[in-house]
């Protein structure tokens, strides 16, 4: 019996008062239609107070048409009477609508900028280039670039940043930059020579510690001293009569050689450039197209419709996520941006050919001995044309700092 | 034939163990203390106030009477009646 009345508040049921003539008959009418009927009160001779389930509402009706009965509803209880009367409150519906629309857009706000690990100056100068590119407190993410986009622009824009990281943790970003310019803590070198470590010819020295072994215009090999560390007379050689005498003690003493030691120093290189060369370069018109996206695929456009007007083009998509709280709701915007890509054809002459391969090998041999080294003249080889290519043997003088330093063993 | 079927279900309460409540179509009721009372095998609700309740059976009739009755649950053949019952009176018809 229990079982008819346990799940009873979840479908509903009302309080009906019976009256009429003896009412309690009316029961034995109704419970052989299966009609659940509980609780029954006699009030007075001509009223019975009971209970029905919502759903036999209709049942009694029907049962209670041509009796002469009396039927009143007094009280509703159970959850579907409670999500009508909540239905019918339009303030609190209207609230409710309110608050969920609100933390849905107060989840896709951002509330906080955390920006660690950089100068204050650096820092500002940071949360500007943020503010220009819309990031700041109270944006709207969805209209917001990914964390990607935003680290990359962030280091094209701002010179002195080596890396920063960019990362949304809900309604915050937290940027972690690291500048460039650290300031490398000198260790204190130990006792060292300066030595070679390309062959050349000197054309300049300055040493501010240590002794100068070789002199401008002298030709080294790599491996050569050139700066000694050690500072002193070199000891007699051991005489051997005296030798059983005094130990000669070594009374140099040891420094760690510093200095520069420019030297003139020479390379062979060979470039190669072909007469034709067709390449794809990016033109730099771009087209955006936005959509929302459902799920993973179903798509609704909202900007950018049609083809676009580029015969060759290169995609790039990103979806940004809506949230809700600190979940990711599978509807997210999705951009998708067109660019255009150019297939370009070069014919060169011979001499254009040869020009930019000297030029070439110019730029690689700069990036080979670094760039505070001097490229001071150049001078073409060999010159042939082969298979549509221009190749060039190159000869360069170059001058350039070629010490490297060489740690004195001391011993035990 | 009403006869001769009682006769055969009196034998087979008397020699199978059988219950008599099923075996003969008989109300079964059962009380506890003096609040509940819960009757099966009725046929019909005639009466019912505060301090009467009143149902027909195979044979005759119940009488309960009482103080502050409430039928808490009500099937086709099944009562469930509480209140403070003082007495159980059956009534030939």
């Amino acid at each position: 019996m229990k079982k008819h009345t346990q799940d009873i508040y979840f479908t509903g049921y009302v309080t009906v008062l019976i009256k009429g003539d003896r009412p309690e008959l009316f029961f034995n009418q109704l419970v052989q239609e299966k009609v659940l009927v509980w609780d029954i009160i006699k009030k007075d001779s001509q009223t019975c107070e009971a209970k029905i389930r919502k759903q036999d509402i209709s049942k009694l009706r029907m049962q209670r048409r041509g009796t002469g009965y009396k039927v009143q509803f007094r009280s509703k209880h159970g959850f579907p009477f409670l999500f009508t009367a909540l239905l019918h409150k339009k303030p609190l519906l209207l609230g409710i609508a309110i608050s969920i629309l609100s933390i849905f857009f107060l989840s896709n706000t951002v509330w906080k900028i955390e920006v660690r690990g950089v100068s204050p100056e650096l820092e500002h100068q940071i949360e500007t280039q943020l503010d220009e590119y819309g990031v700041r407190l109270g944006a709207f993410k969805l209209t917001l670039g990914a964390p990607v986009d935003i680290q990359q622009r962030l280091l094209q824009d701002i010179p002195d940043l080596l890396w920063i990281g960019v990362q949304e943790k809900g309604t915050t970003y937290a940027l972690e930059g690291v500048p460039k310019t650290i300031v490398k803590e000198e260790e204190q070198p130990g006792p060292r020579h300066l030595v070679a470590k390309k062959k050349g010819v000197i054309v300049d020295m300055f040493v501010s510690e240590g002794v100068a072994q070789v002199g401008v215009h002298d030709y080294v090999e790599p491996g050569d001293v050139l700066v000694s560390g050690l500072i002193g007379n070199e000891p007699p050689p051991v005489n051997k009569d005296e030798k059983d005498k005094t130990e000669q003690k070594d009374t140099r003493k040891h420094v760690a050689a510093t200095g520069n030691v420019i030297a003139r120093t020479w390379y062979n290189v060979s470039a190669a450039v072909p007469l034709e060369e067709t390449y794809t370069v990016l033109s730099g018109k771009q087209d955006n197209k936005y959509a929302i996206q459902f799920g993973d695929s179903f798509q609704l456009p909202v900007w950018g419709f049609g083809e676009t007007e580029f015969k060759d083009s290169q995609e790039q998509t990103s979806v940004r996520h809506l949230r809700f709280l600190r979940w990711e709701l599978p509807i997210g915007m999705r951009k998708t941006t067109e660019y255009e890509r150019v297939t370009k054809q070069v014919k060169r002459t011979k001499e254009e050919a040869s020009a930019q391969a000297e030029k070439l090998a110019k730029q690689d041999l700069q990036l080979q001995v670094g760039a505070d080294a001097d490229i001071i003249s150049q001078k073409i080889l060999h010159e042939t044309v082969e298979n549509g290519k221009v190749k060039l043997i190159l000869y360069f003088q170059v001058n350039e700092d070629i010490a490297t330093s060489q740690p004195i063993s001391q011993g035990d | 034939m009403k006869k001769w079927q009682q006769r055969i279900g009196n034998w087979f309460t008397e020699h199978l163990d059988m219950p008599a409540d099923v075996v003969l179509e008989l109300p079964r009721i059962t009380t506890i203390g003096h609040f509940h009372a819960y009757i099966e095998n009725h046929r019909g609700l005639v009466l019912f106030t505060d301090n009467e309740l009143r149902l027909r059976l195979n044979t005759g009739f119940l009488r309960i009477t009482g103080e502050s009755f409430v039928l808490k649950v009500m099937l086709p053949e099944e009562i469930l009646l509480e209140g403070k019952m003082k007495e159980f009176k059956f009534i030939d018809s």
